[in-house]
């Protein structure tokens, strides 16, 4: 099978390159042919790791010295140049404004997708936000089939995306979303079109497991509002005086670190609340730990509690739409909490806390849970998808 | 490694700088001139030991404010103090002390000193043999950006410092003192 994933930054280090890699990379393994495309590139190397038999290529090399040369000629062959330049630089025509990724697009750009997209004429293409798949239904015409992945919760999105995604995506051959809420959301957007629930897959379940003795809780993310660690270190202050030898590590970065830093100087848990930033090795962190806490206001499905979970970590979560409640069963490889609610928050950790025993049983099943989301079987889901939709 | 004083609790609040943590290690031998110990056992057999960065090391300042008693409270060090000492509750090899903030503020401020802090037998010359305060034996690497403390505002007459402990690249803690930024408040 020919299968092509195009991303926005294929060089860089999000959620989504990551599980687009290991799709990629368990496709691969599987004997297909894989071809991973970057709309924009901005540095030599992927920063996650490539199987060598995927192919990787971009369609803007926006290295530094790799923009290439301004056309030399006649004064007038120099003032159409400079006027195409112009229009070149200026803003998208086709993706919405309320699109995240918005700010990556210029008219250059957005043509040579276009471009791209248009001389497809067979096997698969994967797209991986709204601005791609919107591009893909409207241009990717020649007869590739066509496949939208949404990694985001449809009411996240801006008016503007929603509205062009109503407009567009029944166009598309499927949409691929990770959650069930996800799939009735897009569902009733996109009636005519399948909507597929396939959620991404760990990039490995062959993990160190934590022996849940450690007094070690930890949360990761991006340090954003959406992520929730402003709820998650008052619900630590509820519970470290009874719990004082544990602490809470949060790993990550973001534009919320000084008013995080100034919470915790607030609380006075400067001993037990530790702002990581960020690691390269959040697989062996993760295996220090005894607890993972996921205090999210929104998620699509929370990759960094999988990837806890194949530590055999149990979970603390916030039941917040959309991801937990796919993942989680409350009592069973975790406690899932009244979304926003600090009280019950404390309330579970401090449960999980007070009991190694309990963490053991509740790690125990979340290792066994995350098995159906390795890579294997993940890779399994969408060719079974990509069957269904062979012409 | 060498023998250390390995830090749990860092506490600065209410004008103090409250140390918890246990002994790691061979105990420093009190030194020569040392005699036995003097008040309620496991009390003065060590004491906190701070330094200004930078000021000779041989022996006390007469007549410097705070280092001559263990006993905190004093006023200002004049420039170029010796140490500071102040008493340590010991409880095997647990260790508690404290000491006001204000002590460590100098009387001018032009630039930002730096304290080290060490536990060491009362009377040995000089604070030697010493054990470092600091932590390292976890596994949190970059404590510098990681376990980072408040500054405490410290105002005396005209001049208004902050006063930070950190953790040095060694994972060490010292503190720093600094003027405070006009108008920025805490």
């Amino acid at each position: 099978m020919k299968i092509r994933y195009l991303l926005l930054h294929a060089y860089g280090m999000g959620g989504t390159i990551r599980t687009v890699f290991t799709q990629a990379n368990a496709m691969a393994a599987a004997g297909h042919e894989v071809h991973v495309v970057s709309v924009v590139r901005r540095a030599d190397r992927p920063y996650f790791t490539l199987d060598s038999r995927v192919r990787l290529s971009d369609l803007a090399d926006l290295r530094p010295g790799a923009r290439p040369a301004v056309a030399a000629g006649s004064p007038l062959a120099r003032l159409r140049a400079a006027r195409a330049a112009r229009i070149a630089a200026g803003p998208p025509r086709y993706v919405p404004r309320g699109e995240s990724g918005y700010g990556a697009f210029d008219r250059r750009i957005e043509e040579a997708v276009i471009s791209w997209l248009s001389g497809l004429g067979d096997g698969f293409l994967v797209t991986t936000r709204p601005a791609l798949n919107l591009l893909s239904a409207r241009f990717a015409t020649g007869g590739v089939t066509r496949v939208g992945q949404e990694h985001m919760n449809l009411s996240v999105h801006q008016p503007d995306v929603r509205a062009a995604i109503a407009e567009w995506y029944p166009r598309l051959d499927a949409i691929a979303v990770l959650t069930f809420r996800d799939r009735a959301d897009y569902r009733a957007v996109a009636r005519r079109t399948r909507v597929t629930r396939i959620p991404n897959a760990v990039h490995s379940l062959r993990q160190v497991p934590s022996t849940c003795a450690a007094k070690i809780a930890v949360a990761a993310g991006r340090l954003r509002p959406q992520k929730g660690f402003d709820l998650l270190i008052p619900a630590f202050k509820r519970v470290v005086s009874e719990f004082p030898d544990w602490q809470l590590r949060i790993f990550g970065t973001g534009d919320r670190q000084r008013q995080l830093r100034e919470l915790i100087e607030q609380h006075h848990l400067y001993n037990h609340v530790f702002l990581m930033g960020r690691t390269d090795r959040l697989d062996d962190e993760l295996a220090k730990a005894s607890l993972f806490v996921l205090s999210s206001r929104a998620e699509g499905l929370p990759m960094v509690m999988l990837e806890a979970m194949s530590h055999g970590l149990p979970v603390v979560s916030f039941d917040c739409p959309t991801g937990p409640a796919d993942v989680l069963t409350d009592g069973k490889e975790g406690l899932l909490v009244p979304p926003g609610d600090v009280d019950a928050l404390a309330a579970a950790m401090g449960k999980l806390m007070a009991d190694e025993g309990l963490r053991a049983q509740y790690g125990d099943a979340a290792l066994a849970t995350v098995q159906a989301y390795s890579p294997e079987a993940v890779r399994d889901r969408w060719l079974e998808l990509f069957r269904s939709l062979e012409p | 490694m060498k023998a250390h004083a390995e830090l749990a609790q860092v506490w600065p609040r209410d004008g103090r700088l409250r140390l918890i943590g246990h002994l790691h290690g061979p105990r420093p031998a009190p030194g020569p001139a040392a005699h036995p110990a003097e008040g309620p056992a496991g009390e003065t057999e060590l004491v906190l030991l701070v330094a200004l960065r930078g000021a000779p090391q041989g022996g006390q300042a007469p007549g410097v404010p705070g280092a001559s008693t263990a006993a905190g409270g004093g006023s200002a060090p004049a420039a170029r103090p010796g140490p500071l000492r102040y008493p340590v509750t010991l409880d095997g090899r647990e260790f508690d002390a404290w000491l006001p903030v204000a002590d460590l503020v100098p009387a001018r401020l032009a630039d930002p000193v730096t304290w080290d802090l060490w536990l060491a037998p009362p009377e040995s010359a000089g604070g030697r043999p010493r054990l470092r305060v600091g932590r390292v034996l976890d596994d949190i690497r970059n404590k510098k950006s990681i376990m980072v403390f408040p500054g405490q505002r410290v105002s005396a007459g005209t001049l208004t410092a902050v006063v930070r402990p950190y953790y040095t690249i060694k994972d060490n803690l010292s503190v720093e003192v600094r003027a405070a930024e006009p108008g920025a408040a805490r």
